[in-house]
Parts: structure tokens; C-alpha cells; sequence
């Protein structure tokens, strides 16, 4: 079966939400268990095939959209035996090839399904939804093709977002705040960025205030692998509202050459086995994790700081309360820390109970 | 850590993304990779790492191997019980051989003396004693066989309870991955896994978990020794 890229995304979508309905479906019969369960299977009260394809052939033919049953419903049996999907799950993502292969179909109502997300959502590739956000600012297009560039803000966060000419919609203002539906994440450089679709409605809402961004965290939890060099003694630019971190000891890269204050820091790298964060302990944390005074970090030797920074850390397993710093990093500040937190005990037993289930499924 | 990184007292003033210039493109945040959690079992039993060629024509560093539980992990983190620390020597390059005590099969850990800073800290230990280990897995073939080991980078002595923690997790994840290469759920690196073996007894990988469990459960009950 030969599937473009962006229908291979969409099926990563649709078994995150395959995996995770499941997995709720699981919580509520079992305690948390993500082994005992046996694998999908078809619900009861699940729409027959024919059913399905009956419904799909009457959507089209309403949207002028000329599909053979016959191939629908072969196809949807293949994705449903593929990935061992559901009906109602391989009929949708059939649904999508299809528009995928029919770029003059306008499936608005189909994606607005998504319902309204916070930008903090949009955080992997082809995540559709609808969004309230202000424009908090508009930077200068590098290509021609690009009809407005810059970052909208909610109260999760806030993202760099493209609309390109060829959505052909009207140009976003700054410091407006906009309903904007059917948005869609997509990768540049590593990060998620908003696209405006030409399936998107733009509307802006005269009477809103700008929605400023709460301080929104997340919570994160791994083994510490790396302290970075860059841990140790700043110093930071003195201007007010600025406080970032001279070059040289000297040059801010807002004010230039500037007069800045000490600080200390720690900069590590969390991984909890799938994904790593970049995080930074502040001057109050980094005093508790050295158990030094700022002073004292400061009089130390570079490298036996470093040294002893990576003997506390390093290996360390931690809980920790994060924020974002600003849109354009992937640092993340920390704003609580539990190191080695205590070990459940139930989860143990309940592991192991797993293992054997595990163990009798595949001696049977 | 970027330059123009703020305080958190001033996160949520004025923002600190700068319009691009004409061409320009956003700069490039930087990506570590995860370390797989993993159990020494599962890296004694794999055979197969695959190295991607460099520009110049030599193996590059990028190496990432396949587990036969369906794992493809360029790096991995493993905490154990260091038994024995051997300093070993070979035309004037000095590494260290490590052995790890777990619950089937021992891990095999070498450090060399590129990694400096994981060298020294362990040639000061005493043994024994919980060290965690970053790193990534190696492979070579002796007699027609094809033995593994963890190569470190970095090492750091942690207490009991971080043993028992990895214990805890690595079981976990091996248990998921069972789970997953039963169920052919794991398509993509199932598939690997099963082109790299010619034959895979996922019950031995359960029972790994399971020992490293029951291994966990009774460093739990017994808290007055501290190894």
C-alpha cells in the first residue's frame, strides 16, 4: 500500500488517538494496568462495514466527491486488517486519504471537529484544531509567498504562525485577538509551528482584550544524564525587563555593551527513557543542590564546581515542575524539583502482576 | 543556552522572539537523544548495531543498536550493582572492564579512557556500589559468535533506592516492549528486530522483567543494608 508522507502523519494521528482511547478505556475497567488489557477489539455497538460505506457514499455524493464503494470499502477493510484498527477508526483515516488525494474538497466541517485547542496543544505535527489567540507580533516575510508571519499568544504559550498567500485570506493585525479555525501544526527546524490552512475561517473579535499568557506549567520526570557547561556563573544584563545573559561578561544583545549583576544557574538534561528536556534550575535551586552560597559559587574554581554540580545531578532521578522561558527556546525553567522521589510500592506489585499475565499469554 | 535567555521573574514580559531578517532562518534548537531505559539482559542479548558511514569514508559516531525485543536505541541508561572494576591495558590505551550484577544475566560495561571525567570517577570506587551508566551499546564477534557490552560516556555513583527505581522502570519498559512485539503492535521496529534475528523467545525477556521485579520488591523489604 503506497501512502504519501502527510497520510502516513495522519495515521501516527489517528493511532495516538487509537492508543489513548484505549488506554481510558482501560483506566476506567483496570487500575492503571497498560499490560493486562488484551488487544482492541471490535466494540459491539460499532457500525457494520456496509453501514459505514453506505454513510461515506451519501457524504461524498452531498459533497460532489466521485468514489468507487467498491474501492472504499476494499480499502477500508486493508487499513482495518493493516493496523489492526477498528471500523469507525480505518473508515476515517480512509475518509482522509481520500481528501488527501482531492485538494478541491472542503472538508471544513470534518476538521473542525478537533474543537477548540490551546496553542500548548499543537506541540506534534498534524495536530488540526481551532484557536483563540492574540497577535502579539508580526515580523517581516522571507519569502514572497508568505503573506503574514510572527507569534500568537493564548494562555498556554504562545508560537510562531505562517499564513501563506495561497490560503488567500485576509491579513492578521498585531495586538488583534482572532478565532481561527482548522489550524494545523506543523515541523520547522525541530519545532512546532501554526499554519493558517485555506480551510481555516479567520475571524477577529473586536471587543477582546489581548489574552496575555498565564504561567502555564507541565510536569516532567526523568534521570538527569548531563549538566551543561554553560552551569555556573552568569552575569545578566541590569536593564529593566531585560536581564539576559551577557556575552563576555559585557555585551547584552538587546543594549549592547551594558553593566550587568552575578547570578548562578544550572543548565541539565533530563531524560525519562523517550524524550529528553533541557532544563534550568534557578539561583535559589542551584543554592540547594550545591549547598553553597552564591558567594561561595562564585569564588569556586570553574571545572570542581561543574564537577561537583555533575556528582549531585548526574544519575539522579527527578521529579520536576517546569515552565517554558520564551517561544523561541526549548529550555524549560524549573519551578519545582523533588530529587529522588519516593518509590511506589504498589507499582511494583502491580508490575508484576503484569509480567506474569504477560508471561501465561505467551506460553498460551 | 542561548544568550539572550531571561530570568523567570521577567519569563512573561516583553517577548524574546526576534523577527527574522530577510532569508533568515529561526536558529536551531539543539536535540539529545533519549536514552532507552534498558535491562542488562537485553543488552547482553543483543547482537546486531549498525553504524551510519561518515563523510570520510570511516564509521561515523552515530550508532544505534536493535534489540530483540524490538528496541532501536542509540543510547541507554542502565544503573546496576558494580561487582568488579578491571583495569585493563592494550598499547598504551587503558580502559576499564566492568561487571554489573541483575537478576538473569550480568552486564558487561567497559569505560575507556576517552571519556575521561566516567574513567577517573570509576577507577576511585569502592566496590560494591550502584553506579548509573549512559552510554551506548557495542557489538563484536569472537568465534563465530557475537557477544555486546555498554560502552559509557558517563557514569555517576547513585544510591540504592536509584537502583531500585531503574529496576522498577527498565522492567516496565521491557514489559512494554513484550507486550507490544506479541501483539505486532511496535510495526515499524518490530520489524526490524525480527529481520535482525533469526529467531526471538520473547518470554525470556518477561522473565528478565519479572526477576528484576522481584529483585526491586526485596531490596524494598530489606532497608537496613545499604548495598
Amino acid at each position: 500500500m503506497k501512502m504519501s508522507r502527510s497520510i502516513l502523519n495522519k495515521l501516527a494521528t489517528f493511532m495516538e488517538r487509537f492508543k489513548s482511547s484505549t488506554t481510558s478505556k482501560n483506566n476506567k475497567s483496570n487500575t492503571n494496568n497498560d499490560f493486562t488489557d488484551s488487544p482492541p477489539s471490535e466494540p459491539s455497538h460499532e457500525p457494520k462495514l456496509e453501514q459505514k460505506v453506505k454513510a461515506l457514499e451519501n457524504k461524498w455524493e452531498s459533497l460532489g466527491v466521485d468514489v468507487d464503494t467498491n474501492k472504499a470499502r476494499k480499502g477500508i477493510q486493508q487499513l482495518k486488517e493493516h493496523f489492526r484498527l477498528s471500523i469507525e477508526e480505518a473508515s476515517k483515516l480512509y475518509e482522509a486519504q481520500v481528501y488527501e488525494r482531492n485538494d478541491d474538497i472542503n472538508p471544513v466541517e470534518e476538521r473542525s471537529k478537533y474543537g477548540d485547542r490551546l496553542i500548548s496543544e499543537f506541540n506534534s505535527p498534524e495536530v488540526w484544531g481551532d484557536i483563540t489567540v492574540t497577535v502579539t507580533s508580526l515580523w517581516e516575510a522571507y519569502s514572497d509567498d508568505i503573506q503574514d508571519i510572527g507569534l500568537v499568544q493564548d494562555v498556554s504559550g504562545s508560537k510562531k504562525f505562517t499564513l501563506w498567500k495561497q490560503a488567500n485570506k485576509q491579513s492578521l493585525k498585531e495586538n488583534k485577538t482572532y478565532h481561527i479555525t482548522n489550524v494545523v501544526g506543523k515541523p520547522y527546524n525541530d519545532n512546532i509551528e501554526i499554519k493558517i490552512t485555506k480551510n481555516s475561517v479567520i475571524q477577529e473579535l473586536p471587543d477582546a482584550t489581548p489574552i496575555n499568557r498565564h504561567n502555564v506549567s507541565s510536569e516532567f520526570s526523568g534521570r538527569v544524564v548531563r549538566v551543561l557547561q554553560s552551569s555556573g556563573v552568569i552575569t545578566r544584563c541590569d536593564h529593566t525587563e531585560c536581564s539576559r545573559v551577557l556575552k563576555d561578561g559585557k555585551t547584552c544583545p538587546e543594549h549592547d555593551e551594558t553593566s550587568g549583576y552575578t547570578d548562578v544557574r544550572i543548565i541539565a538534561v533530563v531524560d525519562d527513557g523517550s524524550n529528553t528536556c533541557r532544563v534550568v534550575f534557578g539561583a535559589k535551586d542551584t543554592k540547594k543542590i550545591t549547598g553553597r552560597t552564591i558567594a561561595a559559587i562564585e569564588q569556586e574554581d570553574e571545572d570542581s564546581l561543574h564537577q561537583s554540580i555533575e556528582d549531585r545531578l548526574v544519575g539522579e532521578y527527578v521529579n520536576l515542575t517546569l515552565s517554558e522561558i520564551s517561544a523561541d527556546t526549548t529550555y524549560q525553567y524549573v519551578n519545582s524539583y523533588q530529587l529522588d522521589p519516593p518509590i511506589d510500592k504498589g507499582e511494583i506489585d502491580r508490575l508484576l502482576i503484569a509480567s506474569r499475565d504477560i508471561k501465561f499469554g505467551l506460553e498460551g | 543556552m542561548t544568550d539572550n535567555e531571561k530570568t523567570p521573574d521577567n519569563r512573561q514580559g516583553k517577548s524574546d522572539a526576534k523577527p527574522p531578517t530577510e532569508g533568515s532562518k529561526p536558529a536551531q534548537q539543539p536535540v539529545d537523544e533519549s536514552h532507552k531505559t534498558i535491562l542488562a539482559h537485553e543488552i547482553s542479548e543483543t547482537k546486531v548495531t549498525k553504524s551510519l558511514p561518515s563523510q570520510s569514508g570511516t564509521n561515523g559516531e552515530l550508532m544505534y543498536a536493535i534489540t530483540p525485543t524490538g528496541e532501536k536505541a542509540h543510547r541507554v541508561q542502565y544503573v546496576g550493582k558494580v561487582t568488579n572494576i578491571e583495569r585493563k591495558k592494550k598499547n598504551d590505551y587503558e580502559w576499564l572492564k566492568i561487571k554489573c550484577t541483575d537478576g538473569k544475566l550480568p552486564a558487561t560495561i567497559t569505560v575507556s579512557e576517552n571519556h575521561r571525567s566516567a574513567f577517573e570517577k570509576l577507577t576511585s570506587i569502592s566496590t560494591p556500589s550502584y553506579v548509573a551508566f549512559f552510554g551506548y551499546i557495542q557489538t563484536w564477534e569472537y568465534e563465530d559468535d557475537t557477544y555486546s557490552r555498554l560502552e559509557a560516556m558517563s557514569a555517576n555513583e547513585v544510591s540504592k533506592q536509584e537502583r531500585i527505581r531503574f529496576l522498577v522502570n527498565a522492567a516496565e519498559c521491557t514489559l512494554k516492549r513484550v507486550k507490544y512485539g506479541s501483539m505486532n503492535m511496535n510495526t515499524y521496529k518490530q520489524h526490524l528486530a525480527n529481520k535482525a534475528y533469526n529467531q526471538i523467545d520473547l518470554r525470556d525477556f518477561a522473565d528478565a522483567a519479572e526477576k528484576a521485579l522481584e529483585q526491586a520488591d526485596e531490596m524494598m523489604h530489606n532497608t537496613q543494608s545499604p548495598i
